[in-house]
């Protein structure tokens, strides 16, 4: 099995974190996609350069009705794409901002933060808010990354990008694991292992 | 295992088929019984049973609610649950959240017939899960506010209980094996993990949002069940452990959050299913399992791997719907019993009519006895015990009926039997698919009752206020098909709080509204909002110190009360138009217990309560918020304080809250102006005024005020009557006088309102004017004094003052350099008034003798001149006269009489002109005969001045500014004819004299003092008489003669340059001439 890895959407309601996800997993766009509620888990084995994932992604909803529910899902998540429409990037990124210091204050410690700019075909050509979100991020050392879910712009690359930066040795360790690990019951209850689930 | 239930057959709607008989003796068909542990000894470990079933869910259930208004309804349970029934649901069995009823036939027959036992109801939730006709939930599990339903179909629903909702709404669905249903859903808090048992494979999720774990997958697995754990305070185990079932194997395995463990394996081979049993262990762990396989029911001791057969389930062999019956082994606690061990219900399908069930203990002993269902047929949908009931859903072979039967585990008797379609709602989509399922530990539903009794109101008009909601514990519930139902009843604590609060106000004893206010003590220690109740039970039963302690006690840090509810309580409040009040709510039952006490208000004690209450948050401020603080203060003026001299002494205690501007002190002040309170608004505009607030003009406040004081003297009480005498800050006439003499700039206002005061107390205004005279608005003072004495008999200190502000208005108007005329003429009037009214005769007598003497001594046989004018005079000797005052008026009088003549207006006077001096004043303006009058009252000098200025002249010392005295009279000298002739009228009068000597002494000062200015040398001569010899005038003379040579030499000096002049002019013409010609030669 693949190295599993958890990943989270966070960010306010119709940004595009659906169908970034939609976009990611069947390579399509659906501009109809209802709103998401609760959360949706969805899984992928992605390989890319050679590495192989088992992507877990839960895509939360970003109505407030759902908010409090949104800690249980970043829970032990090791990437979290706070996402923000960039065809609205004043009102979307307020959330957005909320999300990443929610993050950064009760988040997992070693949770890695991509700030997503979405809708990068209904891009404001205002520059001046664009300096100010990626200001921000810069002083909390997130990288900032755009994307189109409609055009399949910069998706496979923010999903790329987070194959590459886990470290080679965690898959090392983990094609370890597996290949110690026996097929039969008896040696799976038998083995104690250590799960990329994040947990302390 | 539940999956494997025999589905039973589809039935007709509205097909009942009742049966109410009770269940049979026991000992009649107890057949399993006998065979329990008849054949292998069980070794026991002398261990004490672990309690996990109810005490557990106790533990958790405080935890496992929504977080808010957690009740932990079973503590309350033990005094109440028998007296359940007062208020129990009658008629019906269903009951729903979204208001199913009871299906009509029932209602319509009479008597109704509970279907369920008394209190309970089934209710159904309104999950609206979007699930497809084939799938049906089977399988439910509840962590805190997640609730967990698995379907036949292999999906797994994740709903959520958000905070103040009434429903459960699904949040996540994951698939996790196609097509299979999910048989068991097995939650490990203590490991945050969800174990979901499907197609035989257990399948590892995170608590709660389901995040898959990687931790492979467990197969072969007919059942799981959690391990009992010892409850050992010293020993922190999780529970962490379970046991699964599989085909071959019973094994004991131990999860971690990122691990699986196996903890033993204990051969047995087709273990369907089974209980870990929580009897004595010396590990941590239980070591005892209830086994079912396919024919037995077995004790399985895990620590020594041994067996022991209990008894068949199915003798018979039995089947329904050609499905194998299902062994159930049912944990519950008895709570019968002391210490309220666990026992086991064994089920046992007797044939294919009816079904028994035997009760073991831990350590498989048979105890109880035998339920017995004779003609049910077999719990195929299922069987869950609720103490003291056992609730099953029976499917009948013979009548083809699905019924839900209820036993007694205390009598053992049938209670209640009927079929499922008249329990259950038609609205259900498949009553055949339904199971009872026993969810531990229970999951969280709105409970309706205590959130009805809870339901907050507003306490001025019973307006319903959004409040929290509250939840009870659930622990039975029924699935199938598309819908889930709980098998609902009052929460142990709704029925307590009704119960105890009838009771409350039913008490005909002290003692006994004092119990029940304790035990609604008790009730509010589980529920935050009963407090209210309590306190108000508290407060009816007269323990006012037990509420003042409680007050007091927040203070120190403890609970915190709304002050707003002991006011309330004793007192009716009225002020409904404050905020303060309209968001004031209570809980509905406390509203009610309020309502109850209707002769509350009349105790005298609830009216020291209020005062205390108020007090003791106006003391208190720190504790409190700004707006309680800012209307307890209103109420320490308006409720606590009914003397005006406690009012101010409050006032006096907070001047700075009373100085800055407030929403409450503005309150307040209309407080005080409904009230009349004069006294007290004087007091806080004075104060505001000091401190130089500015909002508003205090000055013109205080004046009504203290002018409505005055006017309104005899309407105060004693007491602010008493303050007005004895207290030395509200001299009112002073504190008016001298607003408007400081502050007011308007002369109008200023003009009424102290003509207003001065009639209203004149003695007292006089004095302060008099004390004030400098200042503004002296006029109008005078005016006012005036006017008023028009309408009020004045004494002597009145006219004095008035002549005073008359005399202060002239001296203005003088040196405001304005037309003085009016002021002088006002001056004038009064003095003449004072002086022909208020001098006394004998002053009137002493000036005539000054005027006299004066007379006498300026007689012409004094050949000495000048001779001193009569106002000279006067002012040289008033000061030792007896006529001092009158002298001095005199010459006040003098002085603007001048100023009046010079201007030529009269004086409306009332002298008495007959009196010589007064005469002589009048002559001021009697021009034609002025200076033959003042030569005859012989003031000679101001005759001669007179003459030449037609003017009285100004002495040399004069009272007022002598400066504006002239600029204002500006004496300008007669023309030279006219000086002439009046001079020789004089010269005249003095040769007419009889007296030679006189009439020569007086001629010679005539001609010697005017004739060189203004007559002729002849003149002179032909006016000197025959008998005045020359050198009386030699000085004139002679001056006259020098005068003449002067100008006879000046004459001819002038001829002389004249014709020398002409010489020059003719001898240089001639020059002139003589040069042109040679020019023009």
């Amino acid at each position: 099995m693949p190295l599993p890895y958890k990943v989270v959407l966070l960010g306010d309601s119709s940004v595009g974190k659906t169908s970034l996800v939609h976009r990611f997993i069947a390579d399509a766009f659906n501009p109809h996609l209802a709103n998401t509620i609760g959360a949706a888990f969805i899984s992928k084995d992605y390989t890319h350069n050679e590495r192989t994932v088992k992507f877990e992604i839960w895509d939360t909803a970003g109505q407030e009705r759902y908010k409090s529910l949104t800690p249980m899902y970043y829970r032990n998540a090791l990437v979290a794409l706070v996402c923000f429409d960039l065809g609205v990037p004043e009102a979307s990124f307020e959330r957005a901002k909320y999300w990443i210091e929610q993050l950064l204050t009760l988040g997992p410690a070693d949770i890695k933060i991509r700030v997503v700019g979405n809708k990068m075909d209904l891009e404001l050509e205002e520059a001046g808010l664009l300096l100010l979100i990626e200001e921000f991020c810069r002083e909390r050392q997130l990288a900032v990354l755009k994307t189109s879910a409609k055009r399949g712009e910069g998706v496979g690359e923010l999903f790329d990008s987070i194959v590459l930066e886990i470290p080679q040795a965690e898959f090392d360790s983990y094609s370890l694991e597996q290949a110690q690990e026996g097929q039969t019951d008896d040696a799976l209850l038998l083995n104690l292992r250590n799960r990329r689930t994040g947990c302390c | 295992m539940d999956s494997e239930l025999p589905k039973a057959p589809k039935i007709t709607k509205g097909e009942t088929s009742d049966k109410t008989e009770a269940a049979q003796d026991t000992e009649n068909s107890n057949s399993a019984g006998s065979e329990c542990g008849d054949s292998e000894v069980i070794k026991h470990d002398p261990v004490e049973p672990e309690v996990e079933n109810e005490d557990n869910t106790e533990g958790k259930t405080e935890s496992e609610m929504p977080e808010i208004n957690e009740v932990k309804s079973e503590d309350v349970s033990e005094n109440f649950e028998a007296e359940s029934t007062a208020i129990a649901l009658e008629t019906g069995a269903f009951s729903s959240q979204d208001q199913t009823q009871i299906p009509t036939e029932i209602e319509s027959q009479e008597p109704q017939k509970l279907l369920l036992p008394d209190g309970y109801c089934i209710k159904k939730l309104d999950l609206q899960l979007e699930l497809g006709s084939s799938e049906s939930i089977c399988a439910i599990a509840a962590h805190e506010s997640n609730l967990y339903l698995g379907l036949t179909n292999g999906r797994l629903f994740h709903l959520y209980l958000f905070e103040d909702a009434d429903d459960y709404i699904a949040i996540t669905q994951l698939s996790i094996s196609k097509g299979s249903p999910v048989k068991k859903i097995l939650l490990l808090p203590d490991e945050e993990l969800c174990l979901v048992l499907c197609n035989k494979v257990i399948y590892t999720y995170q608590l709660p949002e389901l995040s898959p774990c990687n931790v492979g997958k467990l197969k072969d697995v007919e059942d799981i069940l959690m391990l009992s754990q010892v409850k050992n305070p010293k020993v922190k185990s999780k529970l962490n452990k379970i046991v699964a079932f599989t085909s071959t194997k019973i094994r004991l395995i131990q999860f971690s959050k990122d691990a699986v463990k196996l903890l033993k394996d204990i051969p047995y081979l087709g273990s369907v299913s089974g209980i870990s049993s929580a009897s004595g262990t010396l590990a941590n762990y239980s070591n005892i399992c209830f086994v079912a396989n396919d024919k037995n029911y077995d004790v399985v001791d895990i620590q020594q791997t041994r067996r022991i057969p209990l008894s068949e389930y199915n003798p018979t062999n039995v089947e329904f719907a050609n499905q194998k019956v299902t062994p159930y082994i049912i944990p519950f606690h008895a709570e019968d019993k002391e210490d309220k061990p666990e026992e086991y219900l064994l089920l046992i399908c007797s044939d294919v009519s009816g079904s028994m069930a035997s009760f073991v203990n831990p350590e498989g002993d048979v105890i109880r006895g035998t339920l017995i269902w004779l003609q049910e047929g077999y719990p195929t949908g299922g069987l869950a015990v609720e103490w003291p009931h056992v609730f099953g859903l029976f499917w009948n072979e013979a009548d083809q009926i699905f019924r839900l039967c209820v036993n007694s585990l205390v009598t053992l008797e049938s209670e209640y039997v009927n079929s499922a379609s008249q329990i259950f709602d038609n609205g259900l989509d498949r009553i055949e698919d339904l199971r009872i399922r026993a969810v531990e530990p229970g999951f969280a539903v709105l409970d309706s009752e205590l959130l009805d009794q809870l339901q907050l109101q507003s306490c001025l008009d019973r307006r319903i206020i959004p409040s929290s909601k509250h939840y009870k514990i659930a622990s039975i519930a029924f699935i199938g098909g598309h819908d889930l139902l709980l098998l609902d009843k009052p929460s142990a604590l709704a029925l307590a709080l009704r119960e105890t609060v009838d009771r409350f106000d039913k008490a005909s004893s002290e003692a006994e509204v004092k119990q029940y206010a304790s035990k609604l003590k008790k009730l509010a220690k589980k529920c935050e909002q009963i407090w209210s109740l309590y306190i108000a039970s508290l407060f009816l039963a007269g323990q006012y110190e037990e509420v003042k302690s409680f007050v007091r006690g927040q203070h120190q840090g403890r609970r915190k009360v709304d002050p707003r509810l002991v006011l309330f309580l004793s007192w009716k409040v009225n002020d409904s138009a404050a905020k303060f009040w309209s968001e004031f709510c209570l809980p509905k039952l406390t509203l009610d217990l309020i309502d109850l006490q209707t002769k509350r208000q009349d105790s005298p004690s609830t009216e020291e309560m209020k005062t205390w209450i108020i007090e003791e948050i106006f003391h208190n401020k720190e504790h409190y918020d700004q707006e309680t603080n800012a209307n307890f203060r209103y109420y320490m003026y308006t409720e606590t304080r009914r003397d005006t001299g406690a009012l101010l002494e409050l006032i006096d205690t907070e001047k700075e809250m009373w100085i800055a501007q407030n929403e409450i002190s503005d309150r307040l002040i209309e407080y005080f102006k409904k009230e009349n309170r004069n006294l007290v608004l004087i007091h806080v505009y004075l104060l505001k005024q000091k401190e130089g607030n500015k909002f508003d003009d205090w000055e013109l406040r205080i004046i009504e005020l203290g002018l409505s004081v005055l006017s309104n003297y005899e309407q105060q009480t004693e007491s602010e009557k008493k303050i007005l005498v004895q207290d030395r800050r509200f001299d009112i006439v002073a504190i008016v006088f001298t607003q408007l003499h400081q502050h007011i700039e308007d002369e109008n206002y200023f003009a009424k309102k102290l003509l207003e005061l001065l009639k209203l107390r004149p003695e007292e205004g006089l004095t302060l004017l008099k004390k004030n005279k400098s200042g503004k608005f002296q006029s109008c003072i005078k005016t006012i004094l005036t006017e008023l004495s028009k309408l009020v008999e004045l004494d002597s200190q009145f006219r004095s003052l008035k002549l005073d502000y008359a005399e202060q208005a002239f001296v203005t108007s003088l040196n405001c350099e304005t037309d003085s005329g009016s002021q002088a003429q006002d001056f004038a009037a009064e003095l003449s008034s004072f002086i022909n009214e208020e001098i006394s005769d004998d002053e009137f007598q002493n000036l005539n003798i000054l005027y006299q003497t004066y007379q006498v001594e300026n007689d012409l046989k004094d050949s000495s001149w000048p001779k001193i004018t009569w106002i000279e005079f006067l002012h040289l000797h008033f000061k030792s006269s007896e006529c001092k005052e009158l002298s001095q008026m005199y010459l006040k009088l003098y002085e603007v009489s001048l100023i009046l003549s010079t201007k030529g207006l009269e004086v409306d006077s009332t002298l008495n002109y007959k009196n010589p001096p007064l005469q002589y004043l009048e002559l001021l303006w009697n021009s034609d005969s002025t200076i033959p009058s003042l030569l005859a009252l012989r003031d000679y000098s101001t005759a001669e001045w007179v003459a030449i200025y037609k003017t009285f002249p100004l002495p040399r010392t004069t009272i007022y500014s002598k400066r504006e005295l002239f600029r204002l009279i500006s004496p300008r000298k007669l023309s030279s004819e006219e000086v002439h002739t009046n001079i020789k009228s004089i010269l005249n009068f003095y040769l007419d004299l009889p007296d030679e000597e006189v009439r020569k002494a007086t001629a010679t000062h005539v001609i010697n003092s005017y004739a060189m200015e203004h007559f002729s040398f002849l003149e002179i001569l032909n006016l000197i008489p025959e008998s005045l010899s020359l050198w009386c005038v030699q000085d004139y003379i002679a001056e006259k003669l020098i005068s003449l040579k002067k100008e006879q030499a000046d004459t001819s000096m002038r001829k002389i340059l004249s014709r020398l002049d002409a010489k020059f002019s003719k001898s240089l013409l001639q020059s002139f001439t003589k040069s042109h010609a040679e020019i023009l030669q």
